[in-house]
């Protein structure tokens, strides 16, 4: 297609973008009412209030249950302090008794650090530590002081040790709780953000499969738009173009067929058109040789009196006479030829065909010619299995015979060299071409080489070719000129198949 | 411990309260020009309450925002100011960590004493609230501050997201969606939840000392 008229957008295209779009919408729409419901349920499952007491109380217990060791792990100091055997190293024995003492109380609390004893004043006198064990990171220490007796006495520093995951479970936990009740108290917020971010969400997926929504029916639609411009086109009289061919569905299917439609309606159109030109001239033939045939034969007549009454004994004026008689008698045999050739033409009969193989038909033809020799060189293709047509053998054999008769005079007689090329075409139809070796025709007179009375032969009368294509025409085929692979020109004439022939008609009118 | 047992005596006694349904409760307001801003003083730990007070004594964690809202005689607000407080307390150490966040200074300090932690928070020294320059000197103001206990702020708020939408913490926190953030310019992100207590100061002079 070389016009590009399509509009911009078709309403068959508008109102399947339409309905996209509301097979869209409506669902986003419909969406869009339980999306914050939706939303606000799940908040309600995940989010309660019993959960967060539940969570704040978690974190409660692990400091009740801190303080509760704190308490405990004091009142053990205090018991500690009171150890009789310590006491009375503090008071009476030396730094090494003291030692000695704390380092048994190291041994035998396996939750104690270490134990130190200093004096009133804070100066160390004992210190033991416990083992390595008890010394690591993943012990959370605390220390507890306590006088060992009463009054101005020494003291002593108990550090006692708890696994430290105690301390980051409820750090954690103090952390859960608190995030939780942050969200429950955000809830609201949070149910417009979910339903906003999932409205984007289906939003986005809403305009994407628009989009490749529309990128799809575009392509469908496109194509019925074309095919509605062009019948607009058809129904405007004009058959040269073809649609685009594209895709392998029914819509292609129906623009193949739309084209193929054009093609047939095209070809019939000219067809009769050509006919209608031709049955005129066919009228006009007939009138003329009839005009020009009624007054040879009393010119005949004349020439014949004239030469019968020439005096005897006169020699100059009988050879004057013999000498214009057959100028005149010549003349009227060209008329006659003509006449006789117009009077064919005028009177070409009705086709009346029949189913015949077209390799005999060839063979019958080039025999009743005697294969045109010597003037020309034959050459016959066929396909090996038989090809079968349905057409008038009379008729027909006028046309191979005008048609080679043609080739010959092109290339000349004696040198010229003719193909008779037949094959069935793909479906239901035959293609009989004629090549020869000659110069061809010119482009100039390409177009008007079937027109009748065109010739650009000095002793033609230009009805050949006309007469050749007209009974072409009357088969239901086409005739056309083309160039030969040898150099010299080809007519292409293409028949329907004896199927097709007999289907469409038993009699060609 | 004297002194401690008097000190929350004072704080929570719960005296010229008034929670935000309520009238204002009259507060002492003092306006100062520091470094060329206005900024203001005022005692807000009346406002913690017992429940808020024990919250923070059993472990868990707590935020308070105090909000200041300088308007002139007309009712234009003519500066802002905004504090808010972090509380987390150390259950074996006992030790409460305060952390304070202004618009112009941070302050994070651990207190052995849990009431003196609160009473950093809530007796509020020079917050910056406007320009000086902007003040004029014929003019009259007064004072509205916000407290709000336990409210979810930004920070609270962001956290609360990535719990919720990873609350095993089975995998790494979840990044933020394109869809996410976009939705979060349409939602109102301004602080929510908690009690919310409100003051209003007396009529003020300017400082004095403005440049």
């Amino acid at each position: 297609m070389k016009k590009r008229l399509l509009p911009s957008m078709s309403r068959f295209e508008l109102q399947i973008l339409i309905a996209i779009f509301l097979t869209s919408v409506v669902p986003f729409a419909i969406s869009l009412y339980y999306i914050p419901q939706i939303v606000e349920e799940r908040t309600a499952l995940s989010m309660h209030e019993q959960v967060r007491d539940q969570l704040e109380g978690t974190a409660v217990l692990y400091k009740e249950f801190f303080d509760a060791k704190k308490q405990a792990f004091g009142a053990r100091t205090d018991a500690l302090a009171r150890d009789p055997v310590l006491v009375h190293a503090t008071v009476e024995g030396t730094a090494a008794d003291v030692e000695a003492r704390i380092r048994q109380i190291v041994e035998d609390n396996r939750d104690v650090r270490s134990v130190a004893v200093s004096s009133p004043d804070g100066i160390a006198i004992a210190r033991v530590d416990g083992p390595p064990d008890r010394q690591g990171p993943d012990l959370a220490p605390k220390a507890f002081r306590h006088p060992i007796g009463v009054g101005d006495v020494p003291w002593m520093e108990v550090t006692f040790v708890l696994p430290a995951r105690y301390v980051s479970a409820q750090e954690e936990a103090a952390e859960i709780a608190h995030l939780y009740d942050a969200s429950t108290k955000a809830s609201v917020i949070f149910q417009t953000e979910q339903t906003i971010e999932y409205a984007l969400r289906v939003l986005t997926v809403l305009v994407f499969a628009l989009i490749v929504g529309y990128v799809m029916a575009r392509r469908v639609t496109r194509r019925v738009a074309r095919l509605a411009w062009a019948t607009q086109r058809v129904a405007q009289g004009d058959f040269e173009f073809d649609l685009p061919i594209r895709g392998n569905d029914e819509i292609t299917q129906l623009t193949a067929r739309f084209n193929s439609m054009i093609r047939e309606v095209k070809e019939s159109r000219d067809r009769i058109v050509y006919l209608e030109k031709v049955s005129g001239w066919q009228e006009f033939a007939r009138r003329l040789a009839h005009e020009i045939k009624n007054p040879l034969t009393p010119i005949q007549l004349a020439i014949q009196e004239l030469r019968r009454r020439v005096p005897e004994g006169v020699p100059e004026m009988k050879t004057f006479v013999e000498d214009v008689a057959g100028m005149v008698e010549e003349e009227i045999a060209a008329l006659t030829r003509l006449v006789d050739e117009f009077s064919q033409f005028a009177r070409l009969p009705e086709v009346q065909t029949e189913d015949v193989e077209l390799k005999e038909f060839v063979d019958d033809f080039l025999a009743a010619y005697n294969r045109f020799e010597p003037e020309a060189e034959v050459t016959v293709e066929m396909p090996s299995e038989p090809v079968r047509a349905a057409i008038d053998r009379v008729l027909m054999r006028r046309v191979m015979a005008n048609l080679v008769e043609n080739a010959i005079q092109a290339a000349g007689a004696g040198k010229a060299k003719v193909w008779i090329r037949v094959k069935a075409r793909a479906g239901d139809g035959v293609e009989i071409r004629v090549a020869d070796n000659g110069p061809g025709v010119g482009e100039e007179n390409a177009a008007r080489i079937f027109d009748p009375y065109f010739t650009t032969k000095n002793e033609g009368t230009g009805l050949g070719l006309a007469i050749v294509k007209k009974i072409v025409l009357q088969h239901g085929g086409t005739i056309a000129l083309a160039r030969a692979a040898e150099g010299g020109a080809e007519m292409v004439i293409n028949l329907p198949g004896a199927k097709a022939a007999m289907a469409r008609s038993p009699t060609m009118g | 411990m004297r002194v401690a047992a008097l000190l929350a005596a004072v704080i929570f006694s719960a005296t010229a309260v008034a929670h935000a349904d309520d009238e204002p409760a009259p507060l002492d307001v003092r306006l100062s020009s520091v470094e060329g801003a206005i900024a203001a003083s005022f005692d807000v730990t009346s406002a913690f309450t017992e429940v808020f007070r024990k919250r923070v004594l059993n472990g868990l964690r707590s935020t308070i925002i105090v909000e200041v809202l300088l308007h002139a005689k007309n009712g234009d607000v003519v500066g802002r100011g905004l504090r808010t407080c972090h509380f987390k307390l150390d259950v074996w150490d006992d030790v409460l960590s305060v952390r304070i966040l202004e618009s112009s200074r941070k302050f994070e300090q651990g207190f052995s004493l849990i009431d003196r932690g609160l009473r950093q928070c809530g007796l509020v020294e020079e917050l910056r609230l406007t320009s000086a320059s902007l003040f004029d000197n014929e003019r009259e103001y007064w004072a509205e501050v916000v407290v709000l206990l336990n409210p979810v702020d930004q920070e609270t708020l962001q956290s609360a997201r990535e719990f919720m939408s990873n609350p095993r913490g089975t995998r790494e926190s979840r990044p933020s969606t394109f869809f996410g953030a976009v939705a979060r310019l349409f939602s109102s992100e301004t602080d929510t939840g908690g009690e919310e207590f409100v003051f209003r100061s007396g009529w003020m002079a300017r400082p004095r000392r403005v440049p």
